[in-house]
């Protein structure tokens, strides 16, 4: 009973994960479409995951109930790979940043498994992250 | 003998009382499991039906017909021309279900009036899950 009182919470976990990890793709995507070297760019860039949050269509989480808020992206700039020292939320001015994270988190309410917490919290964080890449050519999910 | 029988009727009847709380108590379980599980496949579908659909290289508010019947196609069999026979990914789903919204930057994807039959209950879905997906064909610098 116990185990399967667990797997109702991991399994709604797992469901917000996905959820969370179509947002974090999808609004990955879209601010590196925006990118263009340009501080314009970037501030387009930074407000398409609060544009894909909202609006009729929103994309949510917990089976579609609850609204996306916790949103982080940050941009990165690299050849093939992003340089993981260039990673930034704000970039102080235009430059090559080509690589765009997005970082999706909500708190998944637990029902069992706060009985096997040492805090007794009532909610887990649960997290997804897509970083996607600007080409001329193309725009791609690279992890 | 008296003793051993009061003993055995009052264990049927302990029996009988934990089976009919187990029982409840599996189905809910049961139930939601089912749930989660049916609409983990339909976010995965519907995602993919939305990916696909970004791919599209026309920009406009009105989808082709053809190629909105294969966007459907995907999220309902898991492939754009599905074979015949094929089954839909998840139990239940079809194509009238899937809705296919375009505007100029994006694609959505979404479900529309299907019920998750959970056998104990049916769970009822308006538009959700939803997934937008931006048009990444066709990408200038």
């Amino acid at each position: 009973m116990a185990v399967a009182g667990l797997g109702i919470d991991l399994g709604r976990m797992y469901l917000i994960k996905s959820e969370l990890q179509a947002f974090a793709d999808s609004a990955a995507l879209g601010a590196a479409l925006r990118l263009d070297g340009t501080g314009e760019g970037i501030a387009g860039a930074r407000q398409v995951p609060s544009e894909l949050a909202t609006g009729p269509n929103a994309m949510r989480w917990d089976m579609g109930t609850q609204p996306i808020t916790e949103i982080s992206t940050t941009f990165a700039k690299g050849e093939t790979e992003p340089d993981a020292k260039t990673w930034q939320a704000e970039p102080s001015g235009p430059g090559d940043f080509r690589f765009v994270r997005v970082v999706a988190s909500a708190p998944a309410p637990l029902i069992f498994l706060r009985i096997f917490q040492p805090l007794k919290t009532d909610a887990s964080v649960v997290a997804a992250s897509s970083v996607a890449m600007k080409t001329p050519e193309a725009v791609r999910l690279i992890q | 003998m008296r003793v051993g029988n009061s003993r055995t009727g009052s264990a049927l009847i302990e029996f009988a009382a934990a089976l009919i709380i187990l029982s409840g108590m599996f189905a809910g379980i049961f139930q939601v499991g089912y749930t989660f599980f049916t609409y983990s496949k339909l976010v995965n579908a519907v995602r993919a039906g939305a990916r696909y659909a970004s791919l599209d290289a026309a920009k406009s508010n009105t989808a082709d017909p053809e190629f909105a019947k294969s966007v459907v196609n995907m999220v309902v069999y898991g492939a754009p021309r599905p074979a015949v026979d094929a089954k839909p990914v998840v139990a239940g789903l079809t194509p009238d279900q899937v809705e296919l919204i375009v505007s100029p930057s994006a694609a959505t994807v979404s479900v529309r009036d299907f019920e998750m039959d959970a056998i104990f209950t049916k769970v009822k879905l308006a538009g959700r899950p939803t997934v937008t997906f931006p048009f990444t064909a066709g990408v200038v610098k």
